[in-house]
């Protein structure tokens, strides 16, 4: 139920550790240290959503649409939350780094539940 | 006809392929292959667009291929001239046909009631198309159950239906809306991609 083919499966961890690096690196530079932790987070989320959505557009042409905008958009938003969230309170240490391991991590989230509802579909027996 | 509906989609024609033909078509290839495997008797196909699911089709297959979009079909012409069966492509709104009841055995789509406004009236005509005990077989995108993934949908559509489909229909309940008897759904990405099978119950030619 897991998608196997190496294209899309490297595809898939490209745009999403790519797109989280990307976020992790922008949110660095625009919320910093002495922000109020809630704002650094929604500031983040905010500006990681718009980035990744762009991203998306340019990794669906290649490895699908909606199974790359997804993951890749919720990528955005996590990763921008967590690194604005970090930013704000003063650990801003290796955003990229931090964003492509969110984006990791969504992206093995959105395989596990994809797997699962998969699995609990029903097949047409004609 | 629809003239909005057609125009947006004329527009749509240029860059269609450019779009989905790569990643999307290489990312369905096997879910559509498996689902047009199904095809048999007098098909109708709901909308052929620029025809790239014609690669997908079974060979010596009898398909209606209908469109609403003088531009897409224009695109598929050579495709539809390359496909080994008979594959005739008219261009017609789906909510207006003007076959006869029962006039089919099956009818497929293919992202198409993402797009159609007023999808349950499309979905009526369909049902009435159909021969009674007739198969509807759709691959499709719909909304989402799962957050954030229903908000993003929501947030998104207000822009992508200006140029393209609407991203957070329920299509499973307006097959059902129809008329339909849906008998089986298959995930195909999260509870966004899908296939939907349906049957026209018995009957169902003197139905709203």
């Amino acid at each position: 139920m897991f998608e196997k083919r190496p294209f899309f499966v490297i595809g898939d961890l490209l745009s999403n550790a790519g797109a989280g690096a990307v976020v992790g690196a922008a949110v660095a530079q625009l919320v910093g240290d002495g922000w109020p932790l809630p704002a650094g987070m929604a500031a983040g989320m905010v500006l990681g959503g718009l980035v990744a959505t762009i991203l998306s557009a340019a990794a669906s042409l290649l490895f699908g649409a909606l199974e790359v905008m997804l993951p890749v958009m919720t990528t955005g938003m996590a990763a921008g939350m967590l690194v604005g969230m970090r930013a704000a309170s003063g650990s801003a240490r290796a955003p990229a780094a931090v964003g492509a391991a969110a984006g990791v991590a969504v992206l093995a989230a959105t395989y596990i539940l994809n797997a699962r509802l998969r699995a609990g579909g029903t097949r047409w027996t004609p | 006809m629809d003239a909005l509906t057609r125009r947006k989609w004329d527009r749509a024609a240029r860059a269609y392929d450019l779009v989905n033909g790569y990643g999307p078509e290489r990312r369905w290839a096997p879910f559509k292959r498996r689902l047009f495997a199904l095809m048999r008797g007098n098909v109708i196909f709901a909308a052929v667009g620029t025809g790239q699911d014609i690669q997908f089709f079974p060979p010596a297959r009898q398909i209606t291929g209908i469109d609403i979009s003088g531009r897409m079909l224009e695109a598929a012409r050579p495709r539809a001239a390359a496909y080994p069966g008979t594959l005739a492509l008219r261009q017609i709104d789906v909510r207006h046909l003007d076959y006869p009841d029962g006039a089919f055995d099956q009818a497929f789509t293919s992202c198409t009631f993402c797009s159609v406004p007023q999808p349950v009236a499309g979905l009526r005509e369909l049902r009435r198309v159909l021969k009674p005990g007739g198969e509807l077989h759709m691959f499709e995108h719909t909304g989402s159950r799962y957050l954030p993934f229903s908000l993003m949908l929501h947030l998104m559509t207000p822009l992508s239906r200006r140029f393209g489909p609407e991203l957070n229909r329920d299509t499973v309940a307006n097959v059902a809306s129809a008329g339909f008897e849906v008998r089986a759904v298959e995930p195909v990405y999260l509870d966004v991609v899908k296939m939907i099978h349906a049957v026209a119950p018995a009957g169902h030619e003197s139905a709203p």
